[in-house]
């Protein structure tokens, strides 16, 4: 059953225009950041005190040009990019792993738990989080896993809803009365039956909170509080090149343009595949 | 009914804002460095009478009953770094500023953002639709931080029109930008669910009746059909109201606006213990407080809700 | 919702043109600006944490307090001391005795006669430690400060007393040359006795505080502006020219930088990193860069492994930087490369050490590698520093060039530890940890003194560990030295020796950098970069043609 809606995603979103383009574009972007630092004839960290802000230029080798330290602008970018887009998955992954089972478990025991469950998932929903991370990143200095799982950590609330509500209603399905007729164990359950029939939903809306993610942690590098020099981010190649952005504006437009466009292509694909989802459940 | 709801929600909230005080003071006072920490180091003597004054030498669960306590009367504490202030004062001078330029944000983003989703909706598949989409696919995706040093290059510095930041007495071209920025991620997130609810609307069936029976297209769309789609967007405005919150720290920040979301940065930098709990409970109160009225406005506006 | 071919031309068309746009800059706005000569717009970094005179720190309070407050002595534009509160004063033949005249129509914001009894109680109240200032222990010249501070000595026994209305007597623990020059820090301002004790704590706000320079607080929004305003019942009060004064408290150069340069500033407080061969093509003579006393550097942590013991290390260290690179390319704004500790223009001091300057570049770097070799390290066995700098793009890039240098000349493995400042704050102290921090120093007052007592083994900022009762002895010799010239050379011996043991990486010299708008005029260059808002004025032929 997954494995044959996983290919109808992959079938209607290659059908749907916009969201094949944006798939390509982030295929080369995802590509471009994996091998594009073997590309190119700088490292990332290496200053040339002759080469500061100089232009984009395709003939020394420095395509997207140089920063404030002689750096080059085309290695940062995209060493900023893994980072961005590790931060983005590995977030994911922690607010999947905390939001996951706690909303199936919620959604599965139902009644009391349930309610006990949800009520501290409201309380946590009202906390003005983003002054949670700030403080977190102040408390706990700036190292890159805590970054991780600062921002999973306050991250899996809307995943442990949405989980929830589909828990709900794929335990009313016949298929579950009919395992729990044949003396099925709960964890069984669960595990064969609930789980399985979640990937879909749990798929879309990871797809949607990665560029959230990768949103937020541009967010608190901007401010200072994330990544640290000499690694770097888009949210900090951001930051600095705001400083330089009047005399050298590529040093500012080459990670904003990268980072909106990987948010925007997420958006759209997670969107696309939400579609999808919806008709599949309509033929459910 | 409506009162006993009300009541029994702010006495719902009571809770949640104890445990949010709790984390953040915690929080907070973990952080390493304390607010007397300079530049300068000051004598032991010094420093001790510091401590003193500000009853930092008491154990840390007394200091959190003694911060609750003095909570319960309305007094927030003296700021640590700004000697001559307490956090009431600056909340008083920081607050309003902050709301300004939240509320007028926050009103510009519902008003732009349900046209552009009508316009939007009405025009479907067309070219407009298409550019509309479009724009607010890239406004969700672009961060105000990335869209402030564009506008303050283009506008303040080259064009000279608007101030490069700042906000002296209440012009408002300080606000135009600063607002614009924040409210900009917000008109493209309204647009999207207005069209889609929209859409949706005029799908229906009564909506078809109503066009079998020959009404013309704007009374239909400002008689029967805003007040349905316009829920989506209702029950947004809880979120919404967090995130123009959020987003105002990282504004004010780069206008130099002085509100509550850089004293709230400056004040975790500074280990202005008062000040960051200051803000904290303040901004725990309004997240509350909005989503209450956003459900009030939802049960208002949906017959088949009650209050439960 | 697809772009087609054509509007992704469209697309890379308009991107072009932006990109050239931003390389040529069309800058209409500010030809047609002209200036409020009423008002005076400066940026003054930092939100300054109080205007209590006794309990401020940093400059952007000074700056602000200058303005507020005028103390015995006061400066002119060029930096020199100039008669202020005391019309004029009596130095004892054995330099410890000073007796100030004040003047007869010295007097409060708020009319009250200004009197000795005043200063008796204001510098009382500077050196209580009740006060909390973190200032005190630079009046230590004063007799019996020292006493007062440890508990010693009650209050009353301080060495400054006033004869009569208008007559103040000082009486120091021995000669200091720079004593006059003290006088100007905001520590030893008058306070208004009545508003202190009726506000307690908190009477530096508007409507509350009552002060004596030539301008009085009007306004204070936090994190926005001070806003002074003019007193008219300041002594000199006809010379003031400037009716409204207005400090903004911008952190952020960049920030301050688009401001000034969207007129709405009309002088900065400092020029971002590295913006200032940019500033100067842009700016022209609104560029204003003149020396100023302060060192930035790196301390070494001389009580712990890998520098204990090893000055041969250490000076390998510092000589592989590149001083000359770090301010013609990073920095540049016109800094000196440091190659002795305190800074020229230092009054009666002339720095006589050098990190070997006779030496080429080319055989530095090869005396730092002998050197480095000589210690143990090679390239396969390389030194690894942990390098402790706070979180600005400043001390970030030097840090990260630094490291560099040290890489590509002895193959040094630095580890940058970047930290928001209360953290570094915390951190730096603590000696069992630390290996290389980053520091800069700055002159409280115009003296060597200033700089070298910063390495006394009990000194509270002496964040190397360094413990030299060789040291130590020098500059208790030099605090109570009655002859300049003998004073000079035994504090010239003390850094010669600090030099020798190198628990300290001198960087360079600071500058003071600003920009100025061409209408502000009697604006001065000095060392100290004290400047007041009264000697200022605001040209009333408005606007001056602006350099392109």
């Amino acid at each position: 059953m997954p494995q044959s809606s996983i290919l109808q995603f992959t079938e209607q979103l290659t059908t749907n225009r916009s969201s094949r383009i944006c798939l390509w574009i982030l295929t080369l972007i995802v590509l471009l950041v994996w091998i594009g630092p073997q590309l190119s004839a700088y490292d990332t960290s290496t200053s040339d005190f002759s080469l500061i802000l100089s232009v984009p230029d395709l003939v020394n080798g420095h395509w997207l040009g140089t920063d404030a330290l002689g750096r080059d602008v085309f290695s940062r970018v995209l060493h900023g990019g893994r980072v961005s887009l590790l931060v983005g998955c590995v977030a994911t992954l922690v607010s999947i792993a905390i939001g996951v089972p706690y909303g199936a478990i919620a959604g599965f025991y139902g009644g009391r738990i349930d309610a006990l469950m949800m009520r501290v998932v409201d309380i946590l929903y009202t906390m003005p989080f983003m002054f949670f991370v700030i403080l977190l990143m102040v408390v706990f200095g700036r190292n890159i896993v805590l970054i991780f799982v600062a921002i999973g950590a306050v991250n899996w609330l809307d995943m442990a809803r949405i989980v929830r509500g589909q828990t709900l209603s794929i335990k009313n399905q016949d298929y579950m009365t009919a395992a729990k007729v044949c003396g099925a164990s709960q964890w069984v359950m669960i595990y064969r039956h609930v789980l399985p029939n979640l990937t879909g939903v749990v798929v879309v809306y990871a797809t949607l909170n990665v560029p959230q993610v990768i949103l937020i942690e541009s967010f608190i590098s901007f401010l200072g509080l994330g990544i640290q020099e000499p690694a770097t981010s888009w949210g900090a190649l951001i930051n600095s090149g705001m400083r330089d952005m009047h005399r050298a504006p590529w040093v500012l437009i080459a990670p904003a343009v990268l980072l909106s466009l990987t948010v925007l292509c997420l958006n759209m694909i997670g969107d696309s595949l939400r579609d999808v989802l919806d008709v599949r459940q309509k033929t459910v | 009914m409506l009162w006993k709801y009300i009541a029994q929600r702010l006495v719902g909230a009571i809770p949640t804002l104890l445990v949010m005080i709790f984390i953040a003071f915690y929080l907070v006072h973990s952080a390493p460095g304390g607010p007397f920490d300079a530049e300068k180091e000051i004598s032991a003597e010094v420093k001790a009478n510091l401590d003193r004054l500000y009853q930092l030498d008491q154990p840390l669960h007394i200091q959190f009953l003694n911060y609750l306590s003095s909570l319960i009367q309305g007094d927030l504490g003296p700021s640590f770094r700004y000697r001559d202030w307490s956090v009431n004062d600056l909340i008083q001078t920081g607050f309003p500023v902050s709301l300004k330029l939240g509320v007028i944000a926050m009103s510009l983003a519902v008003v732009v953002g349900c046209m552009l989703g009508i316009v939007s909706a009405l025009n479907r598949n067309q070219i407009l639709d298409d550019w509309i989409r479009i724009g607010a696919v890239t406004g969700i995706a672009i961060p105000g931080f990335v869209v402030a040093p564009f506008l303050i290059l283009f506008f303040a510095i080259w064009l000279g029109w608007l101030p490069a930041g700042g906000w002296q007495y209440n012009r408002p071209s300080d606000m135009l930008m600063p607002v614009a920025t924040l409210a900009l991620p917000q008109i493209a997130y309204i647009t999207k669910l207005m069209r889609g609810s929209m859409i949706e609307v005029l799908e229906s069936s009564y909506i078809r009746t109503a066009k079998a029976k020959g009404l013309p297209i704007y009374l239909i769309v400002l008689r029967h059909s805003i007040k349905p789609a316009i829920l989506p967007v209702i029950s947004y405005l809880g979120p919404a109201s967090a995130a123009i919150i959020t987003g105002s720290v990282v504004i004010e920040q780069i206008f130099g606006i002085p509100g509550m979301g850089r004293y709230f940065v400056q004040g975790a930098m500074n280990r202005d213990y008062t000040l960051v709990l200051g803000v904290v409970v303040l901004y725990g109160m309004l997240i509350l407080l909005a989503n209450l009225i956003v459900d009030l406005i939802y049960v208002w506006l949906d017959p088949k809700l009650r209050y439960e | 919702m697809v772009f087609s071919v054509l509007e992704w031309r469209t697309i890379c068309l308009v991107l072009t043109i932006g990109i050239q746009l931003a390389g040529c800059n069309p800058e209409r706005s500010n030809r047609h600006y002209s200036p409020d000569p009423a008002v005076l717009r400066i940026g003054n970094g930092t939100e300054p944490q109080t205007l209590d005179p006794h309990r401020a720190e940093g400059v952007p309070a000074a700056n602000i307090l200058r303005d507020l407050y005028e103390g015995l002595v006061s400066e002119a534009p060029d930096g020199q001391l100039i008669p202020g509160v005391a019309e004029h004063w009596d130095i004892s033949e054995d330099g410890k005795q000073y007796r100030f005249y004040l003047r007869d129509n010295a007097r409060w914001s708020n009319g009250d006669k200004l009197t000795a009894e005043d200063f008796v109680y204001s510098f009382r109240r500077s050196i209580d430690p009740k006060t909390g200032s973190s200032y005190s222990n630079v009046l230590s010249c004063i007799d019996q400060v020292e006493a007062i501070i440890r508990g010693d000595a009650p209050l009353s026994t301080l060495g400054v007393k006033a004869l009569d209305q208008r007559t103040l007597l000082i009486q120091l623990k021995a000669a200091t040359p720079y004593f006059l020059s003290l006088l100007t820090h905001s520590t030893t301002y008058p306070v208004h006795r009545q508003s202190v004790e009726r506000w307690s704590g908190q009477f530096s706000r508007p409507g509350r505080l009552i002060s004596n320079g030539a301008y009085v607080l009007d306004d204070w929004v936090i994190q926005s502006t001070i806003t002074l305003k003019k007193n008219s019942r300041y002594w000199n009060a006809d010379h003031t020219r400037i009716d409204t004064v207005v400090y903004h408290a911008i952190d952020d150069p960049s920030q301050e930088l688009q401001r000034y340069w969207a007129n709405e500033l009309d002088w900065t407080a400092s020029i971002p990193v590295g913006q200032v061969e940019w500033a100067k093509h842009k700016f022209g003579s609104q560029l204003q860069i003149s020396p100023y006393l302060g060192t930035y550097y790196y301390a070494l942590n001389v009580s712990r492994p890998p520098f204990k013991d090893q000055s041969g290390l250490r000076l390998a260290l510092s000589m592989a930087i590149d001083r000359e690179l770090i301010v013609d390319k990073i920095t540049a704004a016109g800094e000196l490369p440091a190659y002795h500790w305190v800074p020229p223009g230092v009054l009666n001091y002339q720095s006589k050490s050098s990190i070997d300057t006779a030496l080429s570049p080319v055989q530095r770097l090869e005396k730092a590698k002998r050197l480095y070799y000589q210690a143990g390290y090679s390239e396969d066995n390389p030194l690894r520093v942990k390098l402790l700098y706070n979180t600005s793009d400043n001390h970030k890039r030097i840090a990260l060039a630094i490291a560099a240098m040290w890489r590509k000349t002895l193959g040094v493995e630095t580890e940058l530890i970047n930290q928001e400042w209360k953290v570094f704050l915390s951190q730096r102290k603590q000696l069992d940890q630390t290996q290389v921090v980053r520091s800069g120093w700055i002159a409280d007052y115009n003296d060597a003194w200033s700089f070298l007592e910063l390495f006394q083994s009990d000194h509270g900022m002496n964040f190397t560990g360094y413990n030299n009762p060789e040291y130590d002895a020098l500059l208790s010799k030099a605090a109570i030295e009655n002859s300049q010239t003998e004073r000079q050379r035994v504090l010239q011996q003390a850094e010669n020796l600090l030099l020798h043991d190198e628990p300290v990486i001198p960087v360079f010299f600071y500058v003071s950098k600003s920009l100025v708008k061409p209408w502000v005029q009697g604006f001065a260059a000095n060392v100290m970069d004290h400047h007041y808002s009264k000697d200022l004025r605001i040209s009333k032929a408005g606007h001056l043609p602006e350099p392109e």
